[in-house]
């Protein structure tokens, strides 16, 4: 196992299996990789309009020398998203993707997403990423094909 | 179950005339009875609202519309960035007088900074019939069978 000063370590898979995915709040952002996992990339579009489903996918890679359990959690402002699957399994240096989809809300937004190791008896908080998503203009009103296709009696 | 589109060429003439392409057969509905009259309708843009407004009348150089064989709803659409179909069915109850070939429009209205937008015109879509009648009912004779 390696060692991490001050951080608790990962629980091995196998030796503890988390009864579900991290709940609750965040704290500090992490700054370049965490110590056990890694965000290596958020897709998703770099702008979105109002109402427009957005997709995002969300790439963790274990840095730890074993398998571990890994999670994400996303948040844009404010709004918590839940990423599927709710954690998983990784090898080592392997990396795994989460997805989620959300609703575009009214305005820009800035999308962060933190990673989680289990530790064997927690979820810790390991690595953060935010991106921003732009808010795209609709066009102007516009009607096309206007018709009846259709009529009955009731 | 009636289809207004057509796929032939004189369907598309129609259409550019204003004037729809007629049901092959013509409904007969009596007073008293509602007509489910389904549009559809293509929209991208913000979110917007306003009324559409459905009427069976006679058409000659304008739509006379018959008071009694409306109806007006409110209607929503978007937020939408891309095309999107809207299937919008309006119940129009069928009141006042009876008679024949009557025709059909509805026109989107009400919407904030967008003209009032109207279907073609169906003509002859719709009889419209009283209802049922008895008179003089009474036992006329009664004997050993």
């Amino acid at each position: 196992m390696e060692i991490n000063q001050g951080l608790p370590p990962p629980a091995p898979v196998g030796e503890s299996t988390p009864p579900i995915g991290p709940q609750g709040g965040r704290g500090i952002a992490a700054i370049a990789a965490g110590a056990y996992t890694d965000i290596v990339a958020i897709y998703g579009p770099s702008e979105a309009a109002y109402g427009d489903t957005v997709n995002i996918q969300v790439a963790i890679k274990n840095l730890a020398t074993y398998a571990i359990y890994i999670a994400a959690t996303g948040r844009y402002n404010g709004t918590d998203i839940t990423l599927s699957p709710e954690y998983a399994s990784v090898p080592a240096g392997n990396t795994y993707s989460f997805t989620a989809s959300f609703t575009m809300p009214n305005k820009k937004i800035t999308l962060d997403i933190w990673s989680w190791y289990w530790t064997g008896s927690e979820w810790y908080q390991d690595d953060h990423e935010a991106v921003s998503i732009q808010l795209k203009a609709l066009p102007s009103p516009e009607f096309s094909s206007f018709g009846v296709s259709d009529y009955s009696k009731t | 179950m009636r289809n207004l589109y057509a796929d032939t060429v004189e369907g598309i003439i129609s259409e550019v005339e204003g004037v729809g392409v007629a049901p092959s057969g013509k409904l007969t509905v009596m007073i008293g009875d509602t007509v489910r009259v389904t549009h559809t309708v293509r929209y991208r843009g913000k979110s917007i609202s306003g009324k559409i407004h459905t009427a069976f009348g006679q058409k000659d150089t304008t739509f006379n519309e018959d008071g009694n064989k409306q109806t007006e709803i409110p209607v929503s659409f978007g937020p939408d960035s891309d095309w999107k179909t809207y299937t919008i069915p309006v119940d129009v109850y069928i009141g006042g007088n009876t008679g024949t070939n009557y025709d059909l429009y509805s026109k989107l209205m009400s919407l904030p900074g967008v003209t009032d937008i109207f279907t073609p015109t169906y003509l002859n879509v719709l009889d419209v019939i009283g209802a049922p009648e008895f008179q003089d009912f009474k036992i006329t004779d009664y004997s050993k069978a």
